[in-house]
């Protein structure tokens, strides 16, 4: 317990002494699309599909938390890679504790990070206009939504990390929350998708933790049935980059 | 103690980086394993931390068996060839990672910290952030951080590449202590006159076998004969293109300036060397007979490479001296 104290300690100092790549690189197209892309496509709420007087801000602010927590989730995944160029991941294999307490405690502490872009973007996206009904609960399910989602969404990065040893790799999957989030309802609502993209979107995790923030942020209350899907989105996804991260260590000790 | 058993490793896409070597450490020893870059030995060093298993043999390290690697780790110090340091922690961030690393409590972490920054020569520098120590620097944190939790036996890969030479220096006298103190010592090194004045018995690898072992006064004697050195006025390597086709007892190897002649049975006379050398008009500057030093039993046993394949080389090419005297061949 410990070490892992000790390791996640270690990875939010280690945050804060490069905070060009671990907090302004992941923001800065979040801040980018709350601030411009929601005014320039303002009026976008007018077609049918969107609530009535709704602003764009509003609806689109999940979006950027969801889309911050895909690109800051590759931190812990480029920090062990690198561990691996620099012989450190062996120097904690070859430790009692090995070297699965520094991977956890990363994780912790790209989820904490994650946590905390959700609160900045939140508190942008109502200084924009974005109406919060209820701050404690709002400000809650967006950190916990999305501290959730790159703890489970940073894992295949991790996972290819750990195979490969190469933090370019990383960088190189950074691109996937595209497709994810624009295969979603996290920037439009399910009608205004094309009817092919309206089935992926369903099955998309993505669609039901956006939801489930908006709801939480705008409305002020929890939503049983979106939550439900989310977390469910969520585990499946986690379930999936941990098989994928376990194999990966398989094939670490067996090189 | 350290014992290993026909450790064989066969890395993913079939590359054979070792073929059955065999070594044993015993308490009090200091066991070098020496050989050209790329012949196993940092395979074999990292087999025996448990970074990864062997293909097939055993081991066993402070009586653990290898598959026991969770027994083995706290009692092993490790130094691999890459320092193992994150650029961004400072060296006493690093002393506490590896002490949480290892369950050392707290208080008694701070002391050996304060006794290991002092003696490592760490003191100006355990502040500041690893990226910005010189190499040598971090090689010394690294060997102090092996040494934190107080282990039985230590394993060493090429420890003093990097070091100054008052760094080397004291380095060398630390693994003296902790050999009298009976810890068991394996180390790998380039360095052969480190290891002739280090190690008490010595393993020579060359392409994933174990090719030579003994004590370095048994491998000097192994070789047999004595060196001839004959310093040459002309350019040394002009002097031993010209030898090449002229000389049909065996290349000599080129140290500095001088040409060494290994002088075995086959060519008892020196007089023949020097006679040589002046039918290819070389100036002779200087001559002498010495025995032989480590870097000749090294050139000896690991210098002619053969174009076979690993695994495929002759084991009964081996030869082993055995501890306390004697010589057989494998």
């Amino acid at each position: 317990m410990e070490v892992a104290l000790v390791m996640y300690k270690r990875a939010l100092r280690e945050a804060k002494r490069i905070p060009i790549t671990t907090v302004i690189i992941p923001l800065v197209l979040p801040l980018f699309m709350v601030t411009i892309f929601a005014h320039v496509f303002a009026r976008i709420t007018s077609v049918s599909g969107f609530r009535s007087g709704s602003q764009y801000v509003a609806y689109v602010a999940p979006a950027t938390i969801l889309m911050a927590s895909m690109l800051g989730s590759a931190t812990a995944a480029v920090s062990t890679a690198v561990e691996i160029q620099t012989g450190f991941f062996d120097r904690m294999r070859t430790s009692p504790a090995g070297a699965v307490p520094s991977m956890l405690a990363r994780r912790f502490a790209d989820a904490t990070r994650l946590a905390v872009f959700a609160i900045i973007l939140a508190l942008v996206a109502w200084a924009e206009g974005m109406p919060i009904s209820n701050w404690f609960l709002g400000l809650l399910v967006a950190a916990a939504l999305a501290a959730l989602w790159g703890l489970a969404y940073g894992g295949l990065a991790l996972a290819a990390c750990v195979r490969t040893g190469s933090a370019e790799l990383a960088n190189a999957l950074l691109p996937l929350f595209f497709p994810i989030l624009f295969m979603s309802t996290a920037f439009v609502p399910l009608p205004l998708l094309p009817h092919w993209l309206q089935g992926i979107a369903r099955w998309n995790p993505a669609s039901y933790i956006a939801d489930a923030i908006r709801v939480a942020l705008i409305q002020g209350r929890v939503d049983g049935g979106t939550i439900w899907r989310a977390a469910l989105g969520i585990f499946c996804v986690a379930l999936a980059t941990q098989f994928l991260i376990w194999r990966a260590g398989q094939w670490l000790g067996r090189r | 103690m350290i014992a290993a058993t026909d450790l064989t490793k066969v890395y993913a896409g079939g590359r054979r980086a070792l073929i059955g070597v065999s070594l044993r450490v015993h308490e009090g020893e200091i066991v070098g394993v020496v050989g050209p870059n790329g012949a196993g030995k940092s395979t074999a060093l990292k087999i025996l931390s448990t970074v990864f298993a062997p293909s097939s043999g055993t081991a066993t390290v402070c009586g653990h068996d290898l598959s026991d690697a969770g027994s083995i780790r706290p009692c092993i110090g490790v130094a691999l060839q890459d320092v193992g340091l994150d650029p961004l922690m400072t060296g006493h961030e690093h002393f506490t990672v590896q002490a949480s690393l290892y369950g050392v409590p707290r208080d008694a972490a701070a002391c050996r910290e304060a006794r290991l920054v002092e003696r490592f020569g760490l003191s100006d520098h355990v502040d500041q952030v690893v990226g910005a120590y010189s190499g040598g620097t971090q090689r010394r944190l690294s060997l102090a951080l092996a040494l934190l939790h107080e282990p039985k036996a230590l394993i060493f890969d090429e420890p003093t590449v990097g070091l100054d030479p008052r760094a080397r220096r004291q380095f060398m006298a630390t693994l003296r202590e902790l050999r009298d103190q009976g810890h068991p010592v394996l180390l790998s090194t380039q360095y052969l006159e480190e290891a002739n004045q280090l190690c008490q018995y010595l393993y020579v690898i060359d392409e994933g076998a174990v090719v030579a072992e003994g004590s370095p006064a048994d491998l000097r004697a192994a070789v047999g004969g004595l060196a001839f050195r004959v310093t040459v006025g002309d350019t040394v390597d002009d002097v031993a293109s010209r030898v090449a086709g002229t000389w049909q007892s065996g290349q000599p190897r080129i140290d500095g300036e001088q040409l060494v002649f290994h002088v075995s049975d086959q060519i008892r006379d020196p007089d023949a060397i020097l006679a040589m050398l002046r039918r290819v008009d070389a100036e002779i500057r200087e001559y002498r007979l010495v025995t032989p030093d480590l870097d000749d039993v090294f050139i000896h046993f690991t210098g002619e490479r053969s174009e076979s394949e690993p695994g495929q080389r002759p084991m009964d090419m081996t030869v082993r001296i055995q501890r306390g005297g004697g010589q057989r061949w494998k």
